[in-house]
C-alpha cells in the first residue's frame, strides 16, 4: 500500500483491507500444499532460551534455602518458618550433595551450551562463505560460457 | 507530614504491581509524607519494606493516614487489615484474573482468583474514602460491585519506562537477533490467561504463508506451579514444526528487555484477560507496531495506536502482522501514534498528575 500517508492512515479502512486479505490466504492456504519443513533450521541453536532457562536453573540449584511463604502471617508464619528451619537442617546430608551436584551439572551445561553456541556461529559463517563462494562460481561459470568457443578453445590451449 | 501506607500481597521491582506500589511510594514521600510499603511476600527486599504485620503500630491510630491497598488476588489477611484500619483508605485495583483460566492447572490459583473476585465485592462496600482502578474497564468492574462511582478514578499504573530508556540494549541480544529475520515480540508472564496458544496459531499461519524467514520471541516470567503450561505449549509449537522457530525466555534483565523490543518487527498480544496491560505502553513508548487481540482493558490501552481484532483469528493476525511489516507507511504511522498516545497518556510524569489530584479530595 506505497499510497499510505502517515497523517491519513484510516483504520476501519486498513482493517477492512486486511479483513479480506486475510480471508483470501484462508483459502487460498486451504488449497495449498504445506511447505517442507524449513531446511535453514538445521543449525539454529535457540542460545536465547536455552541461556535464559539456565539463569533460572541457577536461582534454583541451592536447596536448603528457606521458603517464602508469602500466604502465611502472624504467629502461623513464625510457626510455618520455624519448622522449615528445623526440616532443612535435618536434610542438610542430603541437600548439601544435591546443591553441589546441580552446580556441577549447570556449569558443565553452561560450558556446553557455550561451546555448541561457538560451533553454530562458526557454521553459519561457514555456510555463509560457501553461499558467496557458490555465487562467485555460478558469476564465472557464465562469463566462461558467453566466451565465444573460438576463444575459449585458444585460452584452454594457452592454459595447458 | 501524613502517614501513608501502601499494602500489596506482593511488591517487586520488575512486575507491573510492584512497579507502581514502588513509584507511589517515591512519589508520596518525595511530597514530604511519612510513607511505608507493606507486603507479605518480599522478592526482593527494597527501601521503606516492613511486615503487614507492623502496619497498626506505624498507622498508630492515627485518623489522618492514608492506607493504599492493592488489590490484584484474594488475599485476607491485607483485606482485614484495610477493613480494621482506624484511618483514610484507598483501594487501588489492579483487576483480577478469573479463576476459570487457571482450572485443570496445579496449584491453588482457581482459589485465590475466585476469592479475589469475591473480595472485590467486599471491597467495593467496604466505603473506602477513594477507588483507584487501573483502567477504566477496571474501573466499571468495581462499580459493578458496588463502589460509589463519585468516589473513584482511573489512575493508570506506574511503570519502569524510563528505566527502560536509560539502559544500553544487551548487546549478546541485539547481536543474536540481528539477523534479517523478522521477530515477532510479546511480553507477558507465561499464564493461560495471556493466550499464547493463539499467538502460536497466528505465527504458524505467518510463517507459512508470510514469511518463512521469522521467529516468535515470548518473553515473560514462568511460573514453577504453571510449568505443564509451558510444557502444553511447547507441544503445539512442536506440532506445527516450530519448535525452534518459537522462544520461551524467562528472567531478562532491563538490558535484554530492551534489546528484545529494540530488535522487534512487531508487539503481538492475544491475551484474554488484561487489566490494563503495560506491555503494551512499553511497546508505544519504544516504537514497536502493535497487533492485538482486543480483549478486556487492550482496545482502551492500545486506543488507535495499533491493530486490534474483536477475534483471536490466525489468518487476521497473521495478515495483519504482514502489512505491518510490509508497508513502512503503516508502521511508521502505527508507531507514530503509539508514541503520541504514550506522551499524550501514559509517561509517569502524567500519571503523577492524575494519581496526585485524584488524591486531592483526601488531602481537603
Amino acid at each position: 500500500m506505497s499510497g499510505t500517508n502517515q497523517s491519513d492512515l484510516n483504520l476501519d479502512e486498513l482493517k477492512a483491507r486486511i479483513r479480506e486479505q486475510a480471508a483470501g490466504m484462508r483459502e487460498r492456504a486451504a488449497a495449498a500444499t504445506p511447505l517442507p519443513p524449513d531446511g535453514s533450521s538445521i543449525w539454529s541453536f535457540n542460545w536465547l532460551e536455552v541461556k535464559s532457562r539456565l539463569k533460572i536453573a541457577s536461582g534454583l540449584a541451592q536447596l536448603g534455602v528457606l521458603p517464602l511463604l508469602p500466604r502465611f502471617h502472624g504467629v502461623k508464619r513464625k510457626v510455618a518458618l520455624a519448622a522449615s528451619r528445623v526440616i532443612l537442617y535435618l536434610t542438610r546430608f542430603l541437600t548439601t550433595r544435591q546443591s553441589d551436584f546441580n552446580t556441577c551439572a549447570l556449569d558443565a551445561l553452561r560450558g556446553m551450551g557455550e561451546a555448541l553456541h561457538a560451533i553454530e556461529t562458526r557454521v553459519v559463517e561457514q555456510q555463509e562463505q560457501i553461499r558467496l563462494l557458490e555465487a562467485t562460481i555460478s558469476q564465472l561459470q557464465l562469463r566462461v560460457t558467453s566466451i565465444s568457443p573460438t576463444r575459449r578453445g585458444e585460452l584452454e590451449r594457452k592454459a595447458s | 507530614m501524613t502517614r501513608i501506607a501502601i499494602v500489596s500481597l506482593t511488591i517487586s521491582r520488575g512486575d507491573a504491581v510492584g512497579n507502581d506500589a514502588l513509584e507511589m511510594g517515591r512519589i508520596l514521600s518525595a511530597r514530604g509524607n511519612n510513607v511505608a510499603l507493606f507486603s507479605s511476600h518480599w522478592v526482593k527486599k527494597c527501601e521503606h519494606s516492613r511486615d503487614l504485620a507492623e502496619l497498626d503500630d506505624f498507622l498508630a491510630d492515627d485518623p489522618q493516614a492514608i492506607v493504599i491497598y492493592h488489590h490484584l488476588v484474594g488475599w485476607t489477611a491485607g483485606l482485614d487489615q484495610l477493613r480494621r484500619a482506624p484511618c483514610r483508605r484507598v483501594v487501588k485495583y489492579h483487576n483480577v484474573t478469573p479463576g476459570r483460566f487457571f482450572s485443570g492447572f496445579p496449584g491453588d490459583k482457581v482459589r485465590i482468583c475466585q476469592l479475589g473476585r469475591e473480595q472485590l465485592r467486599e471491597l467495593a462496600r467496604t466505603d473506602c474514602d477513594l477507588y483507584l482502578s487501573a483502567s477504566h474497564y477496571n474501573q466499571g468492574e468495581l462499580i459493578d460491585a458496588g463502589a460509589p462511582a463519585e468516589r473513584c478514578a482511573v489512575v493508570p499504573p506506574f511503570h519502569h519506562i524510563d528505566r527502560l530508556n536509560s539502559v544500553p540494549a544487551d548487546p549478546d541480544v541485539l547481536r543474536r537477533l540481528d539477523d534479517g529475520c523478522t521477530n515477532l515480540l510479546f511480553v507477558g508472564r507465561r499464564a493461560p490467561h495471556k493466550g499464547h496458544r493463539f499467538l502460536i496459531d497466528a505465527f504458524a499461519v505467518f510463517h507459512e504463508h508470510y514469511e518463512r524467514n521469522s521467529r516468535l520471541l515470548l518473553v515473560g516470567r514462568e511460573e514453577h506451579k504453571l510449568l505443564c503450561y509451558t510444557n502444553q505449549l511447547r507441544e503445539q509449537a512442536s506440532r506445527l514444526g516450530l519448535l525452534d522457530r518459537v522462544f520461551f525466555i524467562d528472567g531478562v534483565t532491563e538490558a535484554e528487555l530492551r534489546a528484545y523490543y529494540q530488535r522487534a518487527s512487531v508487539f503481538v498480544l492475544a491475551s484474554e484477560h488484561e487489566g490494563f496491560c503495560v506491555p503494551l505502553v512499553e511497546a508505544m513508548a519504544l516504537q514497536v507496531p502493535i497487533v492485538a487481540y482486543g480483549t478486556t482493558a487492550v482496545p482502551p490501552t492500545v486506543g488507535d495506536a495499533g491493530l486490534v481484532w474483536d477475534e483471536p483469528d490466525p489468518f487476521l493476525l497473521a495478515q495483519s502482522i504482514d502489512t505491518v511489516v510490509r508497508e513502512g507507511a503503516v508502521r511508521r504511522s502505527l508507531t507514530e501514534r503509539g508514541q503520541r498516545r504514550y506522551q499524550q497518556l501514559f509517561t509517569n510524569q502524567r500519571i503523577e498528575r492524575d494519581f496526585l489530584h485524584a488524591l486531592r479530595p483526601l488531602a481537603a
